[in-house]
């Protein structure tokens, strides 16, 4: 049984004690992660540490040769033989239970978004100058302004989406701070995966980092990693991000990633007979892609009716598209809970059908005329199992809630006009994030107006709800500038400097 | 076309008592054996039947489920209604305005919806009732002095558990059995009093309540700084779980404390199992085992006119025993509304009778996304 460890630590840093976790693979074998065992003690030792390497190697290194060592390693990645990624393939879908063609295709699209040219607008698109980060460079007002980024950042990563931890560790990199970060056991390798290849790239810059996993909620593991962080980054559940805010002393920046919802809005034009069903497969990927689990995934889609197909065709297109999905990249298996909370949800709009439909469908029974021809909710689900459910709603008063149980569940709603759907997000604002599209450009602009006042922070189109772009204000907040703090030499000061220069006349 | 309708009428009325004489007669022949498995399917179907053809919102559901008595293989295959459907749905066979009796959910899961399940006489009911309290739970004595915690048929009509208990005092209570439940709540002082009176008198007891009301009950003795030790097989009887009340307390830290406070052991704390929507109840085995051969089996089991089905929570198809499942229950009993009913809560069979796991608690998603239940939890 081969051994892998889940944790990455300074070149000179030594655990004392290990843990280990066995997974079983598809293939059969089964392969042993080894972690550390820690105490607060070690927690603080390995905080000092990285913090110690860093003011050797990250404090004097250029942005740019920091831009250009991770961009190196993200290099690797984009060969399909590198050593690391063939890791990650092979144990993460057996770690997470996603499915392994769909990981391999998001992974190595998501690697994609930190090559060079996708750094530079991460660092291009926040800062005029990103010199600043480097040195004081002249600013505005006269005078002169350095960025300093903090000495250690602490993470709590979260598991629900491989690789997400690689975009918040390029961000504590890029603004030259030491990492502490604490994976999660249900996902601990991919940003250990990702040190490695930075390791092997700069193994100096590597020892700034610290990736090690716990047990979410370990509190004295956690307070000793929140006390020696300057920064504390959480991603995960409302309740995991709640859980650490009131611990994080005031003043101490504090980054949360909680939990989102996601909608789509689909104009009749994206349902014309030419394009309907380019919208649906799109539709389709939007709700397969690691099965709603990440905060980008859609919940509901409202769809505009007026098109070639209506939007209760488009609820039983979307059904097939999402059992020849099923087909490709079957969904992981969810816990008994969450597939209890479909199956209740499905029933809940079932009996909200017979309600309505009672009626006529008892009465067609006997006269046997078309009942199914009247706009009443629908279900369609898979055959057997909770694969996959779509939950068809005529209008927006109808549906009780615009979030689902996830898991490749999905409502679909029927709107006169998509503009229609924008009262009912209303109670949703705190937990508004992404809103896929399908939409003629003149309307993008007006719908996108109207959307970001109600809370709605990432417009994209649909088919790539799940896959943000470098540079995206994630939550709507800045990737560098919320964890940077700016020093300003005033205007003037120079000149008066210069006068204590005797040359100077 | 008025004589058809009265024709027609005539017809569900002259149904109506064939299938509830049938459902008596199952019960007086079977008691709380187990009755043999064809007996029981062909009741089943009967009774199946009967609701398919007047029961139309069941019958539109079953139709959905490509179910109808025809194609019917086994009772195992009568679609369950799901719980919902109670709150959603009026699920009668005899119509509604003939009902007696209509029997609502207290709601607690979500407010303001709640189920209902209607009777249109109570004569199969109130049988269903009995005999397994006699069995479960009176194993010993025909009466017995009973303190109940909770509001009384009279002042609470549309409550199953109030008919229950009402019903419980009526045909085993002893002289000076009481209810204890007033429009303010529950009657401390009065069951303060029955208490003394039981210890004074030596007198074997039971109490009879919601287990919610007992935490109210205990913090008050507390408070008085009382504790007894009541007579000889008394018994304490509670029902509900603790729902959204108390959430810090188990049900063994419950049962501890009877013991502390009443004196009263394990072996006869009972609970029963029961919903609104169903119109039998499932009891823990006890103090029928106590006082059959001294042994104490904790675990459920129904009447013979009633089967549970555990099932696989993703398929909906019954899992092995020793395996967790929610729970389908198929009652006989239940001739008017829908007799196979889906619950949403978890359990496990074994080989002396089923454990009861609970409610299913609301699903949370694993990472940064967020479910309808948390939404819900988080509007709630």
């Amino acid at each position: 049984m081969s051994v892998i460890d889940v944790f990455h630590a300074p070149r000179d840093f030594t655990f004392s004690d290990f843990g280990t976790r066995d997974v079983s693979l598809s293939d059969g074998d089964t392969v042993m992660l080894r972690f550390p065992r820690l105490d607060a003690s070690t927690v603080r030792a390995l905080a000092d540490s990285v913090r110690r390497h860093r003011e050797e190697t990250l404090a004097r290194y250029s942005t740019d040769r920091i831009v250009n060592a991770i961009a190196q390693a993200v290099e690797l990645w984009t060969d399909p033989s590198y050593s690391e990624r063939r890791l990650a393939e092979h144990l993460i879908p057996a770690i997470t239970g996603y499915d392994a063609s769909m990981v391999r295709i998001e992974l190595k699209r998501y690697m994609r978004m930190f090559r060079r040219r996708e750094l530079l607008r991460f660092v291009d698109d926040e800062l005029d100058c990103p010199q600043m980060l480097d040195e004081y460079r002249p600013n505005r007002s006269g005078g002169y302004t350095r960025l300093y980024g903090p000495e250690l950042s602490f993470h709590v990563f979260s598991s629900n989406v491989p690789g997400i931890p690689v975009w918040s560790m390029t961000m504590s990199l890029l603004t030259k701070s030491s990492i502490l970060g604490k994976s999660s056991f249900d996902e601990p390798l991919m940003p250990v995966l990702f040190a490695r290849s930075l390791a092997s790239v700069d193994p100096d810059m590597a020892d700034a980092l610290a990736i090690v996993p716990w047990r979410g909620g370990t509190v004295d593991l956690e307070d000793a990693a929140i006390g020696e962080a300057d920064v504390v980054v959480a991603y995960g559940s409302s309740h995991t991000t709640e859980a650490i805010r009131p611990r994080v002393r005031a003043g101490k920046p504090f980054l949360s990633y909680g939990a989102k919802i996601g909608f789509a809005l689909i104009g009749h034009e994206a349902l014309r007979a030419d394009l309907y069903a380019d919208t649906v497969h799109r539709m389709a990927i939007d709700v397969a892609t690691y099965d709603q689990q990440s905060c980008l995934a859609p919940q509901t889609m409202f769809v505009e009716r007026g098109g070639a197909v209506p939007p209760a065709h488009v609820a039983e297109l979307l059904a097939c598209e999402l059992e020849s999905q099923q087909r490709k990249y079957p969904r992981s298996t969810p816990s008994e809970e969450e597939s209890l909370a479909i199956q209740r949800l499905r029933s809940a709009v079932q009996m909200k059908a017979l309600m309505l439909g009672a009626g006529p469908l008892a009465g067609a029974c006997e006269s046997d005329d078309d009942s199914m021809a009247s706009d009443d909710p629908f279900v369609i689900q898979s055959r057997s199992d909770t694969d996959w459910t779509v939950l068809y709603y005529p209008s927006v008063g109808m549906a009780d809630s615009l979030s689902t149980p996830l898991n490749r569940t999905i409502n679909v709603v029927a709107v006169d006009h998509v503009e229609d759907a924008l009262p009912v997000l209303r109670p949703y604002t705190q937990w508004l994030q992404t809103c896929g599209v399908a939409l003629e450009p003149d309307r993008l602009f007006a719908v996108a107006q109207r959307v970001g006042a109600m809370g709605i922070d990432r417009i994209c189109p649909l088919g790539e709800m799940n896959r943000a772009k470098s540079g995206w204000h994630h939550d709507g907040g800045f990737n560098l500038l919320d964890l940077v703090h700016a020093v300003d030499i005033e205007r003037n000061t120079d000149v008066y400097c210069d006068g204590f220069d005797m040359d100077v006349e | 076309m008025e004589t058809q309708q009265s024709q027609k009428s005539a017809t569900l009325d002259e149904q109506k008592a064939d299938i509830k004489r049938e459902v008596l007669d199952f019960i007086s022949r079977y008691g709380c054996d187990k009755a043999p498995d064809d007996a029981f399917d062909r009741l089943a179907r009967r009774i199946f039947s009967f609701q398919f053809e007047h029961n139309l919102p069941y019958r539109a559901y079953c139709m959905s489920k490509r179910v109808t008595p025809q194609t019917l293989s086994s009772w195992m295959r009568i679609p369950p209604m799901p719980v919902d459907g109670f709150k959603m749905l009026t699920l009668t066979s005899v119509p509604e305005n003939d009902c007696e009796a209509v029997f609502t959910t207290s709601g607690t899961t979500h407010p303001g919806q709640r189920g209902r399940n209607f009777h249109p006489d109570l004569e199969v009911w109130d049988e269903s009732m009995i005999v397994p309290f006699r069995h479960f739970i009176m194993p010993d004595r025909e009466r017995i002095r009973i303190a109940v915690l909770s509001p009384a048929w009279d002042m609470n009509k549309h409550s199953s558990l109030s008919r229950y208990l009402t019903r419980a005092v009526q045909e085993c209570g002893a002289d000076g059995s009481g209810f204890f439940f007033h429009e303010d709540g529950l009657d401390f002082t009065g069951v303060e009093r029955f208490l003394d009176k039981a210890s004074a008198d030596n007198e074997t007891v039971m109490l009879m309540g919601a287990s919610s009301a007992y935490l109210y009950l205990l913090d008050y003795l507390d408070k008085q700084g009382k504790a007894y030790r009541l007579a000889a097989d008394s018994r304490i009887f509670d029902t509900g779980g603790f729902k959204s009340t108390r959430t810090d307390m188990t049900v063994d830290d419950l049962y501890a404390a009877f013991g502390r406070v009443f004196g009263v052991q394990r072996t006869h704390c009972v609970n029963m199992y029961g919903m609104t929507e169903l119109s039998s109840q499932i009891y823990d085995q006890n103090i029928l085992s106590y006082y059959t051969d001294g042994s104490s089996n904790y675990l459920k089991e129904t009447p013979s006119w009633v089967r549970s089905v555990f099932l696989d929570p993703a398929t909906l198809t019954p899992v092995a025993d020793g395996k967790q499942g929610v729970i389908a229950h198929c009652d006989l009993a239940n001739w008017n509304s829908c007799l196979a009913i889906l619950t949403e809560d978890l359990g496990v069979r074994t080989e002396h009778g089923y454990e009861l796991n609970g409610r299913a608690k609301g699903a949370e998603a694993r990472g940064c996304s967020i479910t309808v239940d948390e939404v819900m939890a988080a509007n709630a």
